[in-house]
């Protein structure tokens, strides 16, 4: 580098470091072009994408030289993040750059894994999965995906699996993260996905946080509350959650609740606001219909099957006479939430004058309960009429980058199409027609869910399992029971990762992938939004995006007619041929000139106009004026659905052998199982290894010290951690934190594999353990 | 040679000014923030004491709340 070139490159640091400063000083500050161009320049060439990780969808700009990504900044044209991104966004393009990326393909010869070409990898993948077939039928394989998948991807492996092999066994990881959103949805108001978006946080003041460490894994959205805060200081932002975090601290309230009884406190709020005579009845008259389900549903330990929603029909005098079983008084008890605080809450949100946003993520959906859980959310904005309208409404957070977008969207899913469900006819007729297969071959039974189908592996049902951009054996729950399962003999498992982790090691075949803008590709966030990025870099070696390894297979097996897209332009063409799926005025998305030019476009999209809030008359193009406000129409009559749920226990409590709740989430510092967040100097640096968060009393009773190694025991199995007291967040007495991004800590070797019955989503945040310490830091 | 930058924050409704003012002074670029009485300040001197004179002026300016160093480098001719 020249002087001349040094000395530009320097001003640009220097520049980058100010506005750094500024944006930790005052969240959600902009500089404009300005800034963008005295940071700019030295010949970097700067792309648009949104930010790898979590499901915000954050727009990044990364800086590219000789063909390299080497620099990246927050996207001031993204209507999501502003400008801003988080400190994983930040230094997302390391992640490329792991020094033991996959690059050949890897296929097992006894217990190791050796390194063939990848047109021979591929070769074994198809014969292996034509054998499979004749050997043990079409429901013997399977496909394991993920929100971490392109649209392209979800699309192709749902059209690969239903359409030309026939079998409905293609489930996601976005199963773990985000089902119950997706269930919950659907039954309250026919249609998955959110009504709202992100503007909602501009417009709020009240945000309600149902079990959401925003601070930590949400950061940029959670700044965005603050700067709202910091421009209205009546904002108010409540932290209703199981420990003390970061948010918790940042909160104007924060109120504890016991695990489960999430499910007491928002029927108790419901009853507050009818006993306060506080309803919202003429939108409660016009919009919403009252129903009753099933109860006492299980817990998904021995049946595979989902359940289905049986619907029963009520009145609002049977809802008044189900709550009068959830006074603030009783819950109290339940929840350890004071009546006086459910009774504020319920004042903020039945105060015509206060718009309210309920925000929640794994906390509300990872439960035994999950899908009721969000059902309960909802009743209480529908019971006040706030929802769907600018800062009034329920906003469930995702996990992946797109979750939304490649599975929920393009029906990933094991019961799913991208356009309805494979049990209704007229969407496998749809769908059969639009892939040119009779609609015969889409089978009308539902598929395995993800926890199901790792069971029929276990069993043998299933015998061969391709996983892609996912890594099971460190997510799954009850993980030695699933890691024994996938090493049964006469299973073959295929793995499509970036890097080698404990789910490449128990593979028989390792394809290495490309990775995020290796690619081309498009993402679906969590308002609705579609982000489009180009290929910017090379992929290392041999590694193959996830999409052109599925076509490669499916042409292997002779299905070359259904997948004939020229390399060149298959993502072009592939999103041509899936957005014929949503081309009507419900889900209609842009054209993939403008998602090239745009930083996103939130669906549906309609005459130029992206619609920012469902079910509004005056937003939504689907939706029917003649209706008055607010038109529901993903129910036949045109109403959302107040469900009559109620508290039902967690299966599996704290007891004297296991007197401990344990909880597992996400920290600041990494996503998900840390495959590409551990790869980052800086963030691995900043947060090496997991550990366990103990309650200062708790501690002192079991003669734990900060820094002590400690065995925790659940009833499936224990792992050696360090205790933290004091550390980032605040459990109370009797309950325990560890994050699960180590995968050297795999905490999911204690978890249960209990899982909602409605939504298949495990419940990662209760099950119960002991603690044993075992040495002290010092050596005693 | 040195390079550093400032965060400068401006006294209420004196954003604009101070950007002028700052502006003015050759061993300057300024980026003022859209949203925040904030500016971005880059300055580039030919020595510790230049610099430092150079962050006195600019403190001294009618308008200027306070200045915070985000960072320094000295450049090798």
């Amino acid at each position: 580098m020249s002087v001349a070139d040094r000395r530009e490159f320097m001003k640009q640091a220097a520049a980058g470091a100010a506005a750094a400063a500024a944006a930790a000083l005052t969240p959600g500050v902009a500089f404009g072009q300005d800034l963008t161009r005295l940071i700019g320049g030295l010949g970097l060439e700067w792309k648009k994408t949104p930010c790898r990780f979590c499901g915000v969808g954050c727009g990044l700009l990364v800086g590219l030289e000789g063909g390299r990504a080497v620099a990246v900044r927050g996207d001031p044209a993204s209507p999501v993040s502003r400008g801003l991104a988080c400190v994983k966004g930040y230094h997302s393009v390391q992640a490329l750059y792991g020094r033991d990326r996959l690059t050949r393909a890897l296929v097992r010869q006894g217990d190791r894994l050796v390194q063939v070409p990848m047109e021979r990898a591929l070769d074994l993948v198809a014969r292996t999965l034509r054998e499979t077939v004749e050997a043990h039928g079409k429901d013997s394989v399977a496909m394991y995906g993920s929100g971490q998948w392109t649209i392209p991807a979800g699309y192709v492996a749902t059209k690969l699996f239903k359409g030309a092999l026939g079998t409905n066994n293609i489930d996601a990881s976005a199963r773990l993260y985000t089902a119950s959103a997706m269930t919950g949805a659907i039954s309250s108001f026919g249609l998955d996905q959110p009504m709202g978006c992100y503007e909602d946080l501009d417009h709020a003041d009240v945000f309600v946080l149902w079990g959401a460490n925003m601070a930590e894994t949400y950061p940029v959205l959670f700044s965005r509350m603050l700067e709202r805060r910091q421009r209205s200081p009546s904002v108010r932002i409540v932290d209703l959650a199981t420990r003390s975090t970061r948010t918790s601290y940042a909160s104007d309230r924060a109120l504890l609740f016991a695990p489960q009884s999430d499910l007491a406190v928002a029927n108790a709020i419901c009853h507050e606001i009818v006993a306060r005579g506080r309803v919202n009845r003429s939108f409660v008259d016009r919009h919403v219909a009252f129903r009753r389900g099933s109860t006492g549903i299980g817990y998904g330990l021995r049946d595979d099957a989902l359940v289905s929603e049986d619907e029963a029909e009520a009145s609002f005098d049977d809802y008044v006479r189900f709550l009068a079983d959830y006074s603030p008084e009783r819950v109290e008890r339940l929840s350890g939430v004071q009546a006086a605080d459910i009774r504020w809450l319920a004042s903020l949100y039945a105060d015509p004058s206060l718009r309210v946003v309920s925000l929640w993520s794994t906390g509300i959906n990872q439960h035994t309960r999950g899908s009721w859980a969000n059902n309960l959310i909802y009743n209480i904005h529908l019971l006040t009429g706030k929802i769907a309208s600018p800062g009034n409404g329920p906003l469930s957070l995702t996990d992946q980058p797109s979750a939304c977008g490649a599975v929920r969207e393009v029906g990933a899913l094991a019961h799913a199409l991208p356009r309805g469900t494979v049990a209704d006819p007229e969407d496998r007729e749809f769908a059969a027609g639009i892939w040119g297969v009779p609609s015969s071959r889409i089978d009308s039974r539902p598929g395995h869910h993800a926890l199901s189908m790792f069971r029929a592996l276990e069993r043998g049902d299933i015998r061969f399992l391709w996983v892609q951009a996912t890594n099971p054996m460190v997510t799954l729950p009850d993980l030695s029971r699933y890691r024994a399962a996938a090493r049964k003999e006469g299973r073959f498992l295929v793995v499509s990762d970036v890097y080698p982790t404990p789910t490449t090691e128990v593979a028989d075949v390792v394809l290495p992938s490309a990775l995020w803008i290796e690619e081309e590709g498009l993402f679906g966030n969590g308002e609705r939004r579609t982000q489009h990025f180009q290929q910017m870099v090379d992929a290392p070696g041999e590694a193959m995006g996830d999409t052109w390894q599925m076509i490669e297979v499916a042409r292997r097996l002779g299905h070359q007619e259904l997948f004939p897209w020229p390399r060149e332009s298959h993502v072009a063409d592939i999103w041509a041929e899936y957005t014929r799926f949503h081309d009507g005025p419900s889900h209609r998305m842009a054209l993939l000139s403008e998602l090239e030019s745009r930083p996103g476009v939130m669906w549906p999209y309609v005459d130029g106009r992206e619609t920012r809030w469902r079910y509004n008359t005056a937003h939504d193009p689907a939706a029917d004026a003649g209706r008055g406000d607010f038109h529901f129409y993903g129910n036949p009559d045109g109403r959302a659905r107040i469900w009559l749920r109620p508290f039902e226990p967690a299966p599996e409590v704290p007891d004297t052998e296991f007197p401990f709740w344990l909880e597992t989430g996400r920290v600041l510092e990494h996503w998900s199982s840390g495959v590409l967040t551990r790869r980052i100097p800086t963030l691995h640096r900043a947060m090496p290894g997991a550990y366990v968060e103990i309650n200062d009393h708790d501690a002192r009773e079991l003669g734990v010290q900060d820094g002590d190694r400690v065995r925790l025991v659940s009833r499936r199995g224990s792992i050696q951690i360090t205790a933290r007291l004091d550390h980032r967040g605040q459990p109370p007495r009797g309950h325990l934190f560890v994050p699960f991004f180590d995968e050297s800590l795999l905490i999911n070797e204690l978890t249960s594999d209990a899982h909602c019955p409605v939504s298949g989503q495990p419940d990662y945040k209760k099950c119960a353990v002991r603690v044993e310490r075992v040495a002290r830091m010092t050596g005693t | 040679m040195g390079i550093c930058s400032y965060l400068v924050i401006s006294e209420p409704g004196a954003k604009e000014s101070v950007r002028q003012r700052l502006a003015a002074m050759p061993e300057c670029e300024v980026v003022p923030s859209t949203s925040h009485d904030l500016l971005v300040l880059v300055t580039e001197t030919g020595s510790r004491t230049e610099e430092r004179s150079l962050r006195e002026r600019a403190e001294s300016l009618a308008g200027v709340h306070s200045m915070v160093l985000t960072f320094a480098e000295v450049l090798s001719q």
